[in-house]
Parts: structure tokens; sequence; C-alpha cells
């Protein structure tokens, strides 16, 4: 049976959805009791605070991404 | 294409010259502290009494509000709105959906200030932005919280 929901429809039920407290509370203990996606998350942190070790130079990352990705879209078929 | 008017940096200098008193919070929070995570716009906690002098910041850079302050203060909550969009939260308090409470004054109190740009920019603490995750309560939160619990063991 195939998904008939849109991109964004599914985009938002994954990352967007408010969950009950009880659901939520067990998404978050899950997410730390997995050591395989706390290793990856501690991995993404050493790189970018290594990458941009200021405030600054973070914000100014995510600013930069944030123009790019709004540009992007803003072209035609883009 | 114009281009964007907006300046973060005299942003947040300006927010600091006019006295706001503000948290940065939501993913942008998140990335200053070192979390690599995706955002599009900005997220302020601000104390209620200080919506006007935001609001007149916020128009240097071409940002309008979608409610006067009266409105907003009722509302708990705005949005300013030009070239970038800030959501605004001007409630003096708020709960998780487990019972928790925070107050911004206590939230202001307890910040981090990280210098940036020649301002100091207003964080809350890591439990205070823990507790701010756990108000939406959407998946992206939990995992924007085991970053933060990662920032903190990376922190001692």
């Amino acid at each position: 049976m195939s998904d008939k929901r849109s991109v964004e429809q599914i985009a938002y039920d994954i990352y967007e959805k408010p969950l009950s407290a009880e659901d939520f509370q067990r998404l978050v203990d899950a997410t730390l009791a997995n050591e395989a996606e706390q290793a990856h998350i501690a991995e993404l942190i050493a790189w970018f605070t290594r990458r941009y070790p200021t405030a600054e130079a973070r914000l100014q990352y995510a600013r930069k991404h944030t123009l790019a990705a709004r540009a992007a879209a803003a072209k035609p078929n883009g | 294409m114009q281009g964007n008017v907006f300046d973060e940096g005299a942003f947040f200098r300006d927010l600091t010259k006019a006295g706001v008193r503000y948290l940065l919070i939501g993913r942008r929070a998140l990335v200053a502290l070192g979390a690599p995570v995706l955002t599009g716009d900005y997220d302020l906690w601000i104390e209620l009494d200080d919506t006007a002098a935001l609001n007149s910041v916020a128009s240097t850079f071409e940002l309008e509000p979608d409610y006067d302050p009266a409105q907003a203060g009722r509302r708990g909550r705005y949005v300013l709105e030009g070239d970038e969009r800030v959501d605004v939260m001007v409630a003096r308090a708020h709960t998780t959906p487990d019972g928790v409470p925070l107050e911004f004054r206590d939230a202001f109190s307890r910040k981090v200030v990280v210098p940036a740009y020649g301002a100091a920019v207003n964080l809350p603490c890591l439990d205070d932005l823990i507790l701010t995750k756990k108000w939406g309560g959407r998946p992206k939160d939990a995992m924007d919280i085991a970053f933060l619990e990662a920032l903190r063991k990376a922190d001692r």
C-alpha cells in the first residue's frame, strides 16, 4: 500500500507533530539510551565546535546556510 | 531580487544597547552552544514589559509585529516578520506538559551570556533550555534535548 501523504506532511509527522507528554519522554529516554546515537551526536558536536570555535562563528554558519537554502528554494524549479 | 536587510550582529548589538531583557531560545540557541542543527527562524523569550523596546529595535531591520504589545501580552506570543521571522514569546511563565513551570525572570537570572558580534547574546542555562524544548513536545525537540545533554557531557 502506498503512502498518500505529501512530502511536507510526512516531514511534519516525523519531526514536528506534537507528542503526548508520555510519548515525548519515552522518545527522549530512548534517544539518550541509544549509545550509537549518542556517539554520533558527540562526534557532530566535536566537529562543529572544532570547525567553528566561537558562538559568533557558529551563528554565522547557521545564517549562511539558511540564506543559501532560501536562495535555492527561490530558484525556478529549485 | 533585493538583498536581505537583516544584520544578525547589529540586531543583537541593538538589543543589548536598548536594554531589552531577552533570551535566545530554540534551535539557534543550540547552534550558539555548539550543536549543528538546522533552523530557519529566531526564537526569543522576552520580558513582557520590553515588548515595545524590542519592536522599536526590530523596526530598524524592517521587521514588523503581527500584534501590538497589548494583544501580544494577552496571547503570550507574537511574530516579527520581514526578511527574517522572529518568534517572540512574552508569557511571564510557561509550564512543560508534565507540569514543570519556568518563569522568565528566573530563567533570565540564570542566563548564560556568550560574546558574539561585539554584543552579549543571552541564552538560557542548559537546564532551562532543556525545559523550553519540552514545551513543544515534538520529535525534533527530543533530538535537541539529546544534543543538549551531549553538550553538557562535553563541557564536563
